[in-house]
């Protein structure tokens, strides 16, 4: 469904796995290259763009951060810096991360994916291999004798 | 407790293997191989990493950096190949042990981008066909480097200690489309960049070095007249101006 508005922005529909939609500038959407390529393969002629891999919640966060980075070419580094770092931070939850993260992936968005990577890396930087799996709740699945082999392989980086 | 309740789900491990690896690839490879012991899906996660990041300052001596290579280089699965080496080293590194830097291409063949920082390498021609991006701001005793595939070409004057006043370093690069030069432009014996597009010089904001190098960084801007976009810090803009005003005005004093 292509719409136009005042402006003459050309608007795309895009509909999330729980079947939300969100109507959005195709500027906006096409920072997606995988959305890029399904508009340019003329797929959004035939009515709104379903993106079976991501949730109404992540989408919208998705489009947040897509409408500021088109919009601010002209607009200071740092400033985009800092919004980038409020965005992340208030996904701070791990598991709007790691959807985060997914929805990058899936759509192509190499900012974002860049930003949600480095985020998480962050994240585990400085942290013992203890606390990294409370944190995650990782669940350690070594025998005693295979975490002492593991450990010994990779002495190096414990010293 | 987060939105969807599923506390006591570990949603990092369940991401796929290649994101995981893209995640680690933004942490110093210490800190990455250090997720090994995890559990067993992470035991070889680090070992994919295209990216490897070594400081050493993450080490408490420096033996143990240069070690770490080794065991990195050994560990490493060799059917990902390094795409890029940011290696930040204090001290020398000696060629016979193995961990120069022929012997790093090597072990990376399709490496693209090479960062070398207060790095001391040996004395030996620096060549490859492979890398694109090469960034030297070391102790380099090398004065040959030739890359057909050289795209982009970054030198810092950090390299000029250990050059004796004589030595002149061979440039063989046709392909460069980005050179940054923050040394001393007369070390280079001859600069021929014909498709060069981007050009920064700077002499780290020092007037004094600006002065010292004025003639051949004029002559390399003489020599390297395609370049559309010149990136030059204030006191090079300063001495090029006075240059400037000198040619017009020759009897002027420059204030």
């Amino acid at each position: 469904m292509s719409i136009t508005t005042e402006n003459n922005e050309k608007m795309i529909t895009l509909m999330s796995s729980d079947g939300e939609e969100f109507v959005v500038e195709e500027a906006v959407a096409a920072q997606s290259q995988t959305i890029k390529h399904l508009i340019e393969d003329g797929c959004s002629t035939e009515g709104s763009i379903p993106l079976p891999n991501v949730t109404g919640r992540v989408l919208s966060e998705v489009i947040q951060y897509c409408k500021k980075h088109s919009s601010s070419d002209d607009k200071e580094e740092k400033e985009l810096e800092a919004w980038d770092a409020e965005f992340v931070k208030a996904a701070d939850d791990h598991v709007a991360l790691t959807d985060l993260m997914m929805a990058a992936n899936f759509l192509d968005i190499k900012g974002l994916l860049d930003l949600v990577a480095q985020t998480l890396a962050n994240m585990i930087t400085g942290k013992s291999p203890e606390e990294v799996r409370r944190m995650w709740n990782i669940k350690n699945d070594f025998t005693p004798e295979e975490a002492e082999k593991v450990r010994k392989e990779n002495q190096w980086a414990f010293e | 407790m987060n939105p969807d309740g599923d506390v006591g789900v570990d949603r990092l491990t369940d991401l796929p293997d290649h994101i995981l690896a893209y995640i680690l690839s933004f942490l110093q490879t210490k800190q990455a191989a250090r997720t090994s012991v995890l559990s067993s899906k992470w035991k070889k996660l680090w070992t994919v990493v295209p990216v490897l990041r070594l400081h050493s300052n993450d080490f408490y001596r420096l033996a143990d950096c240069k070690k770490s290579i080794r065991h990195v280089l050994q560990a490493r699965d060799t059917s990902v190949q390094v795409t890029t080496f940011h290696f930040v080293l204090r001290g020398c590194i000696d060629n016979s042990s193995g961990d120069g830097p022929s012997n790093m291409q090597r072990s990376m063949g399709t490496l693209k981008t090479l960062q070398l920082y207060n790095f001391e390498l040996p004395d030996e021609p620096f060549a490859s066909t492979t890398i694109t991006s090469l960034w030297l701001e070391s102790k380099l005793k090398v004065v040959n480097i030739s890359g057909s595939g050289l795209l982009e070409l970054h030198v810092d004057r950090k390299w000029e200690v250990s050059l004796s006043r004589q030595c002149k370093v061979h440039i063989s690069a046709p392909n460069v489309r980005v050179f940054g030069c923050f040394w001393d432009p007369s070390k280079f014996s001859m600069i021929n960049f014909p498709w060069l597009q981007h050009l920064l010089i700077s002499t780290d904001d020092s007037p004094i070095l600006a002065q010292q190098y004025k003639n051949s960084f004029l002559t390399l801007l003489q020599g390297l007249s395609t370049a559309q976009f010149i990136t030059m810090s204030l006191n090079m803009v300063m001495v090029c101006l006075q240059a400037l005003v000198n040619a017009i005005f020759p009897s002027s004093l420059w204030l």
